[in-house]
């Protein structure tokens, strides 16, 4: 544990370095790059969801005049965007099982030319039944869409007889919940630029994963890896739609075929078509309480629709499998999770990835808890809090000390917007009700235990004593280079401006792994202050002042040839696996180091209109030592306005395998007249294998929103929502349905 | 006009008939450049932004019951500006009406010529009465808004004809615009109403209300005024009122809503906008109502309204 306040540049709020160029408009993201002679891509998709792929005719396509390239499966050297079958195709080949699935890649002179090609390419195709229900994906009846059927994934695991439990229960709470597919709405639609030199790819395209994109280009173009450079930002947005998407491959594909720059750049409707989304799940929770409302055990069931491939599927429910039990202790839990394969929109990572969906139906079980026992909501989720060095309620492994469920609860109760929340709601102005609501959420920090889970940088200094970074994970938004260069110039004992970091360019950051699982300031944080370290301890032993001599000490370095050094940072397993049988422990993948987060929302409710208006909201964030506290409020508030958006209006609509929300008029995400007053209080804490004590927060703050604002709901007219989005007139009818 | 799509900006407003053969007038563009993206025809285009004859953003007449002359041209944050406080009902409207930004483009003309059931300017015009004033090759002509509005994307404007200015007859204090919407700006409606109304010591007189997205064209509500005419809101009076609503609407199911919460949030909205001035929630029936002031009440008790005191959870 590191006391921040003496370090200069540690838990202080530092922009983000490209923010200047951010509001000037100067940054050149991925796809602003515009080489000489690049031509314009575009990809033929699937009008249908589901039919056989009889033949594609692209002859007329390919004699049109200034046409580079068409390109089908049969054009692909290895057409697969993944080592499995269920990972799908790069271009769809005897079947389409999707909307929007591609089907051809076009590059040409201009981007109206590209178009009017697309437009040639003749596809027949013969219609195969749909599968669109997601319950029904398994029925012995349905369409198969693979060859093994539509089960993507399974995943069950029981600690203690909750049979026993629920038995013995003073109050059993049986609740089911559905959650929709979610749009990312990153503000730059998924795009870039590639170019083949010398049998070389190199590739501008936003990425959360620039290894595994080189290692999905590498495979489809059938040459090794180190032939393939990936850059992958600056990127607009990614919050988990960086992560599955095949842009990079399409990309190179058309590169190699035509030996020029291919630049392409999705439409919004097309990336809300085709696009990934958050996974729709239908949850299933019942818990036992005894009378003073301690959980005595819970069993959950959920399914979730991946759609045609196979993407994150299960490892999205591998997630929720973990976090069903919420952040409290109990003795018997159980959880069967599947996840299935449908003709609906493809599903895959999203902020909270996997723990918004069950976390919704556990939290409403403790609102519900709360109301029928008479204990208050606050009180009952302290008496069944998880703290810091208790044993997970379902796999039973060591939780660390950092966790601090229960301080987040206490800050949350002792706050005004809780505190005072009969006096405000008594303030209200019919025909608006007024109610709070509160809920509380975990997240693991990293890939999990088993998972091998590593973090690299390497560094070099040079004569006038600056220092270079290459670290991962890559930035996609958050400016995770600046909280790099925080803990560098804090390790070093220099000054921020005498550090630089470099991210996401494969051919010179090592191999870190995914912006993603909350892990990039932990891990990639982590792997930056063991390379400092590194370079300080050398100093040390040489006899030199980095920080009062570094252009000195960068120049002996030098001529040392003692003047770069690599470091990794492997994610601790947890200490103590529990009831998961080691042969076992990649399947489950307990973590060792959790975040939390307990909202407060408040929310209005029009009884005549069902209309709902939040108009205050706090958020008590446990995330160890905050690095860039500033960083640390933005991800906080934008990942509230998102949880927000799942609560009330977000709502990828797919009816018989059909998008029906395909623009921003019709699916629709919060403004900032939608976002409410927020408040962000960090926790006081400090994890003891991150760096400076800080771990990942960025996913967590998503998850408390929706039930926070369904007991807000609750407390205003009496009645507790359990399909999200919230919508009017969803609410308008349960209203109608109790009275 | 044959070939390529062309856009003209004339600078006199007796010259725009003569471009609009083959052509389509456009302002804001607002409209226009979404239909285009969906892939509307790329028609030629004459810009009505640069007529420097166009009448002012704002024209109070003289005499004694003055009308206001709205420009149908003129960007509607720029009219709703110049009303300054005289149009309460289509300044709510405005303030909800896309953002900013696209209020700072878009028309009021621009809004009544697209046609659209949700327009969010036409229940406040509709409900103040209206009248267009259309330009054509051989001058101009007046339509009042009612029969203007034909159908969806249909209103009464003839070849080489384009919308010049709105006029309504100065409005009472008392009016209003609610719109219910999947979120608080950038948000088709799902339905939305206008009122106004004069209360003669509790008497309503002149009762004006007209509903949108909830029928072909922006409706007026006949039956429920007539039930109000006259009379003081007593819970009978606002009752009959709200289940005359009913009558004058035609909702239909869309991605937004459905019919049947079209149907039941007209009804709701009706009865928050008389709640405003009946007994049982008690407002001060004058000026404009924002429908914000205190109550203590917890439940309502009133017949129409779906929440009782049993729903209350303690």
């Amino acid at each position: 544990m590191t006391d921040i306040a003496s370090t200069p540049w540690v838990g202080r709020s530092q922009p983000a370095e490209e923010a200047p160029e951010i509001v000037t408009g100067a940054l050149q993201y991925v796809t602003d790059l515009r080489l000489p002679g690049t031509l314009h891509g575009v990809v033929v998709r699937s009008t249908v969801p589901h039919a056989r792929l009889d033949g594609v005719d692209v002859d007329a396509a390919r004699e049109l005049e200034g046409v580079a390239a068409v390109l089908v499966a049969a054009d692909v050297p290895v057409n697969a965007l993944g080592p499995r079958d269920v990972d799908g195709p790069v271009l769809a080949d005897t079947v389409v099982r999707q909307v929007g699935e591609a089907i051809a890649l076009v590059a040409a002179k201009d981007a109206a030319t590209a178009h009017r090609a697309a437009a040639l390419v003749r596809v027949a195709l013969t219609p195969l039944p749909v599968v669109s229900d997601m319950a029904a994906a398994l029925d012995d009846d349905a369409p198969r869409l693979h060859a093994h059927g539509n089960l993507s994934g399974r995943i069950a695991f029981r600690s203690g007889d909750v049979d026993a439990a629920l038995a013995g229960a003073h109050l059993v709470v049986h609740h089911e919940v559905r959650t929709p597919g979610q749009e990312h709405v990153a503000i730059e639609t998924p795009g870039g630029t590639a170019i083949w030199e010398d049998g070389h790819a190199t590739v501008w395209c936003g990425s959360q994963n620039p290894g595994l994109h080189q290692r999905k280009i590498a495979r489809a173009l059938g040459v090794e890896p180190d032939h393939v450079r990936m850059i992958g930002g600056p990127v607009g947005g990614a919050f988990g739609a960086r992560n599955d998407d095949p842009m990079p491959v399409y990309l190179a594909l058309l590169a190699r075929a035509t030996g020029r720059p291919v630049r392409l750049h999705t439409t919004r409707e097309e990336v809300m078509t085709a696009g990934a989304k958050r996974h729709p799940f239908r949850t299933e929770i019942t818990v036992g309480f005894d009378a003073d409302g301690r959980i005595l055990g819970s069993r959950v069931r959920a399914l979730a629709d991946t759609g045609p491939v196979i993407t994150s599927g299960p490892n999205v429910m591998k997630t929720s499998a973990e976090m069903s039990t919420g952040p409290y202790a109990f003795e018997a839990a159980e959880f069967d999770g599947t996840v299935v394969y449908t003709n609906n929109a493809n599903a895959g990572a999203f902020r909270g990835y996997g723990v918004p969906q069950v976390a919704f139906a556990v939290e409403n079980a403790m609102t519900r808890a709360a109301q029928r026992l008479g204990v208050d909501p606050v009180e009952i989720r302290l008496r069944n809090a998880l703290r810091g060095g208790d044993r997970h309620s379902l796999y039973g492994h060591l939780t660390t000390e950092s966790l601090r469920v229960d301080e987040a609860l206490r800050i949350a109760g002792a706050h005004p917007l809780w505190a005072d929340r009969d006096e405000w709601a008594a303030g209200a102005t019919w025909p608006w009700r007024r109610g709070t609501g509160v809920a509380v959420a975990m997240k693991g920090v990293g890939m999990g235990s088993g998972t091998g889970d590593t973090a690299r940088a390497r560094l070099r200094i040079d004569g006038t004593g600056h220092v270079t970074i290459w670290a991962g994970p890559n930035h996609t938004g958050q400016s995770i280079q600046t909280t790099y260069r925080q803990v560098a110039a804090d390790t070093l004992g220099m000054s921020y401006d005498d550090v630089s970091v470099i991210v996401g360019d494969t051919a010179v950051v090592p191999e870190s792994g995914p912006t993603a699982a909350s892990r990039s300031t932990y891990a990639g944080g982590a792997a930056v202050h063991a390379v400092c370290l590194a370079l300080r301890e050398d100093c040390e032993r040489l006899g030199l002042h980095l920080d009062t001599d570094a252009a000195g000490t960068g120049e002996k370095l030098e001529a040392l040839g003692r003047a770069e050094h690599a470091a990794e940072f492997r994610l601790p397993d947890t200490e103590h696996i529990g009831l998961v049988p080691h042969a076992d422990l990649a399947t489950f993948a307990p973590h060792r180091v959790y975040g939390s987060c307990a909202q407060v929302v408040r929310a209005e409710v029009n009884v005549l209109t069902g209309e709902i208006r939040v108009p205050e909201l706090l958020c008590a964030l446990d995330c160890g030592t905050p690095i860039n506290p500033g960083g640390v409020l933005g991800q906080a508030e934008g990942g509230i306005l998102q949880g927000l958006g799942l609560a009330l209006m977000e709502d990828h609509v797919v009816t018989d395998g059909i998008p029906r929300t395909t623009s921003l008029e019709n699916y629709l995400a919060p403004t900032v007249a939608d976002a409410p007053r927020m408040h962000t209080v960090l926790v006081p804490g400090a994890e003891a294998t991150g760096p400076y004590g800080a771990k990942g927060m960025s996913e967590v703050v998503v998850v408390p929103t929706p039930p926070a604002l369904a007991a807000a709901v609750l407390d205003a007219v009496g009645v507790l929502p359990a399909e999200l989005p919230v919508t009017p007139e969803r609410l308008l009818a349960l209203m109608e349905e109790v009275a | 006009m044959t070939g390529p799509a062309r856009l003209v900006r004339p600078r006199r407003v007796a010259e725009v008939s003569a471009l609009l053969g083959g052509a389509r007038p456009v302002a804001g563009g607002t409209d226009l450049l979404v239909q285009r993206r969906a892939g509307a025809p790329h028609h030629s285009l004459v810009d009505l932004t640069g007529l420097e004859d166009a009448p002012p953003p704002l024209r109070v007449t003289a005499g004694p019951s003055p009308s206001l002359v709205l420009s149908a041209v003129a960007p509607i944050a720029v009219v709703v500006d110049a009303l300054d406080g005289r149009f309460p009902a289509l300044a709510d409207a405005a303030a909800f009406f896309a953002s900013q930004q696209i209020r700072n483009r878009a028309t009021i003309g621009g809004n009544l010529a697209t046609g659209s059931p949700a327009a969010d300017t036409v229940p406040p015009l509709l409900a103040a009465g209206a009248v267009v004033t259309i330009r054509g090759a051989d001058g101009e002509r007046e339509a009042p808004l009612e029969d203007f509005l034909l159908g969806p994307r249909a209103v009464d404007l003839r070849p080489a004809e384009w919308i010049l200015a709105v006029t309504v007859p100065a409005p009472p204090a008392a009016g209003g615009y609610r719109k219910v919407g999947g979120r608080r700006a950038l948000a088709i409606s799902f339905l939305d109403l206008a009122w106004q109304w004069r209360a003669d010591d509790g008497v309503l007189r002149d009762v004006r209300l007209a509903m949108g997205s909830v029928a072909p064209t922006v409706v007026r509500l006949r039956g429920a005024e007539a039930e109000l005419e006259g009379r003081r809101v007593t819970p009978d009076v606002a009752h009959a009122a709200i289940a005359a609503v009913q009558a004058d609407i035609h909702p239909i199911d869309d991605l937004r809503a459905s019919a049947g919460y079209r149907r039941r949030c007209a009804a709701g909205l009706l009865r928050e906008a008389l709640g405003s001035i009946d007994a049982r929630h008690p407002h001060p029936a004058a000026s404009h109502t924002h429908l914000a002031l205190p109550t203590t009440s917890t439940s309502c008790e009133h017949p129409t309204c779906p929440v009782s005191a049993g729903d209350i959870v303690a």
